[in-house]
C-alpha cells in the first residue's frame, strides 16, 4: 500500500457517537491516525503512525493460513505469538482481504472531510438537544492540518460545535488555521518541565507552551491533565500547571488519571504494552489534586465530566 | 474461580426500614408453590352451580373463592391481601387447559418442547409441576379437581377448531414453531383497570349502581335484557366477594391483635379499621388507598387467568390521598416511602403458574406495569412528589415487580428526569421510557378515542399499551416466528428441518428475483397470521359462551356497568382489543438486505449457492466466505437507510395484513411486536440464515433492538434506525441498550443521557429501555450465584431476577452490544 493518501483527504482510526468525556453534550468524537508525540503511557497506539496498519486479534485466528498463502513479502506466520514480521511487511493489506474471520484487520481509514460531516450531521438532533457537537482527537489532530481545519469549516457551516483535542505540538500557522474553526480547545499538559516533557513524551515542551498562548488569546482553552503516578503528578508539577493556567486566563483544568484500556491495542499491533510499569492512581490523590486546583479559584473536572 | 473486576453500580439503595428489609429477605428466600385452593374452590362452586346462568355463576364463583381462601397476614406487613399462605403461590385455571397440567404431573412432553433448551433456570427434583413446588395434599385436591375438567376451553374449542381442514397445519406450525402453540393456559390480561374509582368511590357506589341498573330493565323480557340482568347479577356477586375478602383479612387481623405487643398491636389495628372500610367505601387517607389498590389487584389476579393486569397511572389516582395526607401531617414522605417499598414486595409474591412451554418463553415474570409521568388532562407535565417516591422505592428495593414506565414527555420537570436516570443507574432494567405524545397519537388512530381519553393510556403487560380503565383488555393468540417464515420461503415452503412442507410460497427460490422473495415472505406471514386470528376468533366466541367471563374485571372497565355488557363482548369504550405478536423481524431485514447486496447486486453468489452455505451451517467448502460477505452488508441499528427501509417495509405491510383481519367484536386485529425471550426458542429452531447467524443462534430480542453485536456505530445510530419503523401502526415496539456504567457516569452523564432520550423520542422513537451493567458483573453472577441474589436485569419489557433465569437467556443478554466510553 501506498503510504502517501491522496489530497485533502485524513486518515482517522474511528468515528466514536455518543461520546460523553469528549467536550460538552453528546458528542461524535474522530479519532485521527498520526502524532509527533510517543507518551509512555499512551492509549491509542494504533494512533501513532500516519498510514494504515494491520491489526492482529489472536482470539479470533481460526489457524485457517489463507493468510500465509497470500502474502507476498513472507512476512505471516502460523505462529500467534509472533504473526505479522512487522519489519518485512509493506502493509499491502492482502492478508486482511484473506482472512474471513476478523483477525487481521486495517486500522486507518482514507476518508475526505466531507464523508466524514456527512456522518457527524447523523447525530445533529442529539447534539441540539444536549448543546453538544463533534470532536477531533486522535492521534494528533494538528498533523493533518488541511483535513482537520476543513472538517471545522465544514461544521460550523453546518452549525455544529467544534472541540479540538491536542497535543499541542504543531507548527504555529497550522493552529492559527484550525483554531479559525475551534469553539473549544482541550490541551494537554503533560508536564512543565521542558526535560520531563522530552523524556516522556518524546519532544520537549517548549512549542506547546507557546501555541497555548496562541489558542488562549483566540478561544476557549481548557486544560487536560493526564495524570500518570510518580512521572506528573506531584505537587510542584500541578501548581505550575495551575500557574500557567492562570497566566493564560484558562478557567479549567481537566484531571484524567491514566486507564489501561489500550493494552489489548498494544497486542493487536505486535507491541510491548507499557503498562506493567505504571502504576494506578490512587483515587485520594485524583481528588486531592482537584482540590489544589480548585483552591487556586480555578474549576478542575475529573474524566473530562463536562 | 478468581473474582472477576468490574465497574460498579454509581446508585445503590437500602430499605428504608428493618421491616422492610425483613420482608424483602423473606422474598428473595422464598420458592415458587402451587397452591390449590382457587382451584378446589372453583371447581367445588361450579360442580354445585352447573345449571346457573353464566354471568351469575362466574360472578358467584369468584365471590365462593375470595370469600373462602384463608386470610394470611405476614410478619410486619402494613398492607395485606396475600394470594397464597405460600410467599410465591400461584393458583390454577383447569377451566382452560387442564390438559398441560395432567401432562405435566405425569411428566409427559409436547413436540414443541424440545426447542426449548436451556431456557428454564435448572430445579432440583421434588414433587412438582412444571417450575413450580407441589405439596402431595395439593396434588391430591388438583387431580381430584381435574376429574372433573376432562372437557375444558382448549378441548372444546379445538373440538370446533378440528371440524376444519387445515387446523392441522396450523398444529404443524405450531410444533414446529413457525408461530408458537395458542395460548390456551393462561391468556388473558394486558388491561389496566380503574383503580381510581374504587378508590374515590368505594365499591359499594359500584354495586348500587348496578342494582339501579338492574331496577331499569324490568320487565325482563327479551334474552338482551336477561343477558344484562345476569351480567348485573354476576358484578354484583363479585363485588360482594371482593367486599368479603377484605372483612376476612379484618378478621384475621382482629384476632392477631389481641395477642401481638402494644406497638404491632397499634398498627394491627388501624389496618383491621381500613380493611373494615375499603374497598367498600372510598379511600380518604393514603394508607386506605394503597390497601384499596392492593385489594383490588390481589382480587383481579384471583379472578384473571392472566398476566399483565397493570396498575396503570399509579402515581395520578393515588396523589389525592397522598398530597391530603402529606399537607395535614397524618402522614410523612419517609412513611410513604415505606409502604411503597412493602407494596413492591407484595407484588412480587403475585406468580402465575404456565405450561412448561409458556414458562419457557417468558422469564418467569407477569407483567405488572406501574406508569409515572406523562401529561394530565389539562396537557401539564404529570410528574410529582408522589411519582419519585415511587421512583425511589425502586431504588431501595429491588425487585422483578412492579416493572416501572415513564411516559416521556418534554413537560418533565428535568428533577423528574434526573431522578429517572437515577433509577436506571440502579440498575434493575426499569424504568421504560415509552413516548408520551406517540402513545397518545397511536390511542387516537387504533381505538378512536377522544383525546382526553387517549391521553390517559399507560403501558400495560411490557410494551404493549392500553387505555386507563375503558379499553377491552388485550388479547394474543400467539407470537410468530418472522425468522421461520423467510426460512420456509428459501426452501420452497418446506421446513429444513423436518421435511414437512408448511407453506405454498407460490415461488421457486432458486429462479426469484429480490422483490419476490420479499413478497413471497409477506404472503406466508398473510397466510400464518390470518389463519392464526380466525381460529382464535372461534376460540374467544366459545370461551364467553362457555362462561369464563370476568364480573369484576368488567366493573372496572368503562362502560360495561353503563352497557350492561361483558367487557370482551363489547362492553368496553373502546373494543379493538386483539392483536398478534411478531418476533425476528430485524432478523429478516437483515437477511433480505445481506440477500439484496450480494446475490442481486453485486453478484458474490446466487441463491442455490447460498441455499447450500446455509444448510452446510456455513461450514466448510468456502461457504465460510459467503457468511463473511453476508455479515458486511448492512445491518439494521445503524442508521443505514439501506436495510432500516426494509425493516420499515416489513412492520409496515405486517401492520396492514392485520388490520384487514375482523376480531371476533367485528373491529380490526393489531399488529403487535415484541420478543418476551422467544428469540431463544425461536432462533433453535431456525438453520442458519442469510444475514449470516448461525443454526440454532438466538433471534434479535425486542421489536427494534440490533440483533448482537451487529450495531457497530452507538446507541445514536441505533435510535436512529429505532425510530423509524412506524410506532404508531404498531400496538408495541421495543428497544433494548445496554451500557457500561462508564458511558453515561456522574450528575453531567445524566443530563447527557436525559437528552439522548429527549432526541430519541423527538425522533419518532416509542420505547427504550436500559440495563446499565458491566457485562463482567453479569459473567462474575454466573460463576457465583450466591452473591447476586438481589441482582435484577432488564430482560425484555420486563425485569427478572438473574438467578432465575434460564443459561441460555442469561447468554443471550451477556451477548448483546454494550456501549461502552474509551
Amino acid at each position: 500500500m501506498n503510504k502517501n493518501k491522496r489530497a485533502n483527504t485524513g486518515i482517522i482510526t474511528e468515528i466514536k457517537r455518543f461520546a460523553t468525556h469528549d467536550g460538552p453534550g453528546i458528542r461524535t468524537t474522530v479519532f485521527l491516525k498520526g502524532c509527533p508525540l510517543r507518551c509512555k503511557w499512551c492509549a491509542n497506539p494504533e494512533t501513532h503512525k500516519p498510514y494504515p496498519e494491520i491489526y492482529f486479534i489472536a482470539k479470533k485466528c481460526q489457524e485457517c493460513g489463507e493468510c500465509t498463502k497470500v502474502c507476498p513479502e513472507d512476512a505471516i506466520s502460523m505462529n500467534k505469538e509472533q504473526k505479522i514480521d512487522r519489519q518485512r511487511c509493506t502493509l499491502c493489506m492482502r492478508c486482511v482481504d484473506a482472512c474471513k474471520y476478523g483477525a487481521l484487520q486495517k486500522v486507518g481509514t482514507e476518508v475526505t472531510p466531507e464523508e466524514v460531516a456527512r456522518k457527524i450531521e447523523e447525530d445533529y438532533p442529539f447534539y441540539l438537544h444536549s448543546g453538544g457537537g463533534m470532536t477531533l482527537s486522535g492521534g494528533e489532530p494538528l498533523c493533518q492540518p488541511d483535513f482537520t481545519s476543513r472538517l471545522f469549516e465544514i461544521c460550523h457551516e453546518k452549525n455544529i460545535s467544534t472541540v479540538l483535542d491536542t497535543c499541542g505540538y504543531a507548527k504555529t500557522k497550522d493552529v492559527e488555521r484550525v483554531i479559525r474553526h475551534t469553539d473549544i480547545v482541550l490541551l494537554d499538559i503533560k508536564h512543565m518541565s521542558p526535560i520531563e516533557h522530552k523524556k516522556w513524551t518524546g519532544v520537549s515542551n517548549e512549542l506547546i507552551l507557546k501555541n497555548a498562548e496562541l489558542m488562549a488569546s483566540r478561544c476557549n482553552v481548557r486544560i487536560s491533565l493526564p495524570l500518570v503516578s510518580g512521572i506528573n503528578d506531584s505537587e510542584a508539577n500541578v501548581r505550575q500547571t495551575i500557574e500557567f493556567a492562570i497566566s493564560l486566563g484558562i478557567e479549567y483544568i481537566d484531571v484524567l488519571a491514566l486507564h489501561k484500556l489500550g493494552e489489548s491495542k498494544y497486542q493487536f499491533l505486535g507491541l510491548q504494552s507499557p503498562f506493567s510499569s505504571f502504576e494506578k492512581i490512587p483515587d485520594e490523590k485524583v481528588s486531592d489534586i482537584v482540590k489544589m486546583i480548585e483552591s487556586h479559584g480555578l474549576k478542575a473536572t475529573t474524566g473530562r465530566l463536562m | 474461580m478468581a473474582k472477576r473486576e468490574y465497574a460498579l453500580r454509581e446508585v445503590t439503595g437500602k430499605p428504608t426500614s428493618d421491616r422492610v428489609k425483613k420482608r424483602y429477605d423473606e422474598l428473595l428466600n422464598s420458592e415458587l408453590y402451587i397452591d390449590s385452593q382457587r382451584c378446589q374452590l372453583y371447581t367445588e362452586y361450579i360442580k354445585e352451580h352447573w345449571s346457573g346462568t353464566l354471568y351469575s355463576r362466574q360472578g358467584g364463583a369468584l365471590k365462593y373463592v375470595l370469600s373462602n381462601l384463608s386470610p394470611v397476614i405476614r410478619k410486619g406487613e402494613l398492607i395485606v391481601g396475600s394470594m397464597s399462605p405460600y410467599i410465591r403461590g400461584t393458583h390454577l385455571y383447569p377451566e382452560y387447559e387442564a390438559g398441560w397440567m395432567r401432562e405435566a404431573l405425569q411428566g409427559i412432553k409436547r413436540e414443541e418442547e424440545r426447542y426449548i433448551g436451556d431456557t428454564l433456570a435448572v430445579k432440583e427434583k421434588e414433587e412438582r409441576l412444571g417450575i413450580y413446588r407441589l405439596s402431595p395434599e395439593a396434588k391430591e385436591e388438583i387431580e381430584k379437581a381435574l376429574e372433573y375438567w376432562r372437557e375444558d376451553w382448549r378441548s372444546v374449542s379445538e373440538g370446533l377448531l378440528k371440524q376444519r381442514g387445515d387446523y392441522e397445519l396450523v398444529e404443524k406450525w405450531q410444533q414446529q414453531l413457525v408461530c408458537l402453540r395458542f395460548m390456551w393456559d393462561v391468556p388473558e390480561g394486558r388491561v389496566i383497570p380503574d383503580y381510581g374509582k374504587v378508590i374515590d368511590e368505594g365499591l359499594e357506589s359500584v354495586i348500587e349502581r348496578c342494582h339501579q341498573k338492574i331496577r331499569e330493565l324490568q320487565p325482563i323480557e327479551t334474552k338482551e335484557k336477561l343477558d344484562k340482568y345476569d351480567f348485573y347479577k354476576g358484578t354484583i356477586l363479585a363485588l360482594e366477594g371482593v367486599i368479603a375478602f377484605a372483612e376476612n383479612y379484618a378478621g384475621e387481623v382482629e384476632r392477631l391483635a389481641e395477642d401481638a405487643d402494644e406497638k404491632r398491636r397499634k398498627e394491627l389495628l388501624e389496618i383491621a379499621r381500613i380493611c373494615r372500610k375499603v374497598p367498600r367505601q372510598r379511600a380518604d387517607t393514603f394508607g386506605e388507598a394503597i390497601q384499596t389498590f392492593w385489594f383490588i389487584q390481589c382480587a383481579l389476579f384471583i379472578e384473571v387467568n392472566g398476566r399483565g393486569i397493570s396498575p396503570g397511572r399509579f402515581d395520578q389516582y393515588m396523589y389525592r390521598p397522598f398530597r391530603d395526607d402529606i399537607e395535614s401531617g397524618r402522614i410523612t414522605e419517609e412513611q410513604v416511602l415505606e409502604l411503597l417499598e412493602l407494596l413492591r414486595i407484595k407484588h412480587s409474591e403475585i406468580v402465575r403458574a404456565h405450561a412448561e412451554f409458556t414458562e419457557s418463553y417468558l422469564g418467569g415474570s407477569i407483567f405488572q406495569n406501574m406508569t409515572l409521568g406523562g401529561i394530565d388532562r389539562y396537557g401539564q407535565g404529570a410528574d410529582n412528589e408522589l411519582s419519585k417516591l415511587i421512583l425511589q422505592a425502586g431504588i431501595n428495593v429491588k425487585t422483578p415487580q412492579p416493572t416501572l414506565s415513564i411516559r416521556w414527555s418534554d413537560k418533565l420537570s428535568q428533577g423528574f428526569k434526573l431522578k429517572v436516570v437515577e433509577c436506571i443507574k440502579a440498575g434493575s432494567g426499569y424504568p421504560a421510557l415509552f413516548n408520551d405524545e406517540a402513545g397518545t397519537q397511536r390511542m387516537m388512530k387504533a381505538t378512536g378515542a377522544s383525546l382526553v381519553d387517549a391521553q390517559d393510556w399507560a403501558p400495560c403487560g411490557c410494551v404493549d399499551m392500553n387505555i386507563c380503565g375503558k379499553r377491552i383488555p388485550q388479547w394474543d393468540p400467539c407470537i410468530w416466528n418472522g425468522m421461520k417464515i423467510l426460512e420456509l420461503v428459501l426452501n420452497d415452503g418446506i421446513n429444513p428441518v423436518t421435511g414437512d412442507k408448511l407453506a405454498e410460497t407460490g415461488i421457486k427460490i432458486e429462479q426469484a428475483s429480490y422483490e419476490e422473495i420479499k413478497e413471497a415472505w409477506k404472503g406466508v406471514v398473510k397466510l400464518v397470521i390470518s389463519k392464526n386470528v380466525e381460529y382464535w376468533n372461534i376460540a374467544m366466541v366459545i370461551k364467553n359462551k362457555m362462561g369464563l367471563v370476568l364480573s369484576l374485571l368488567s366493573a372496572l372497565l368503562d362502560d360495561c356497568v353503563e352497557k350492561g355488557l361483558h367487557c370482551q363482548e363489547g362492553g368496553c369504550r373502546y373494543n379493538e382489543g386483539a392483536y398478534h405478536v411478531s418476533n425476528g423481524i430485524i432478523n429478516v431485514a437483515n437477511s433480505l438486505a445481506a440477500m439484496k447486496k450480494c446475490i442481486f447486486e453485486e453478484k458474490l453468489f446466487t441463491v442455490k449457492e447460498l441455499r447450500q452455505a446455509l444448510k452446510h451451517n456455513f461450514e466448510g467448502n468456502g461457504y465460510g466466505e459467503i457468511r463473511r460477505h453476508l455479515l458486511t452488508a448492512p445491518k439494521f441499528g445503524n442508521a443505514d437507510n439501506y436495510v432500516d427501509q426494509i425493516a420499515v417495509e416489513l412492520y409496515d405491510a405486517y401492520s396492514q395484513e392485520m388490520e384487514e383481519c375482523a376480531n371476533w367484536l367485528g373491529g380490526p386485529w393489531r399488529a403487535s411486536t415484541l420478543s418476551v425471550t422467544t428469540q431463544v426458542i425461536n432462533g433453535n429452531a431456525c438453520g442458519a440464515t442469510p444475514d449470516g447467524r448461525k443454526a440454532g443462534e438466538h433471534l434479535c430480542d425486542g421489536s427494534v433492538s440490533a440483533y448482537p453485536g451487529t450495531d457497530i456505530n452507538g446507541p445514536t445510530a441505533l435510535m436512529i434506525s429505532a425510530s423509524r419503523p412506524h410506532a404508531i401502526n404498531i400496538q408495541s415496539h421495543l428497544l433494548n441498550i445496554k451500557f457500561h456504567p462508564s458511558a453515561i457516569e456522574g450528575a453531567v452523564g445524566s443530563e447527557k443521557f436525559v437528552a439522548l432520550n429527549d432526541t430519541y423520542f423527538d425522533l419518532g422513537g416509542y420505547h427504550v429501555q436500559y440495563n446499565i451493567v458491566d457485562a463482567n458483573m453479569l459473567r462474575d453472577a454466573q460463576e457465583h450465584p450466591e452473591n447476586y441474589q438481589d441482582l435484577m436485569i432488564r430482560v425484555a419489557g420486563f425485569t427478572a431476577r438473574w438467578v432465575e433465569l434460564g443459561p441460555a437467556i442469561q447468554e443471550e443478554i451477556i451477548s448483546r452490544t454494550e456501549y461502552q466510553e474509551m
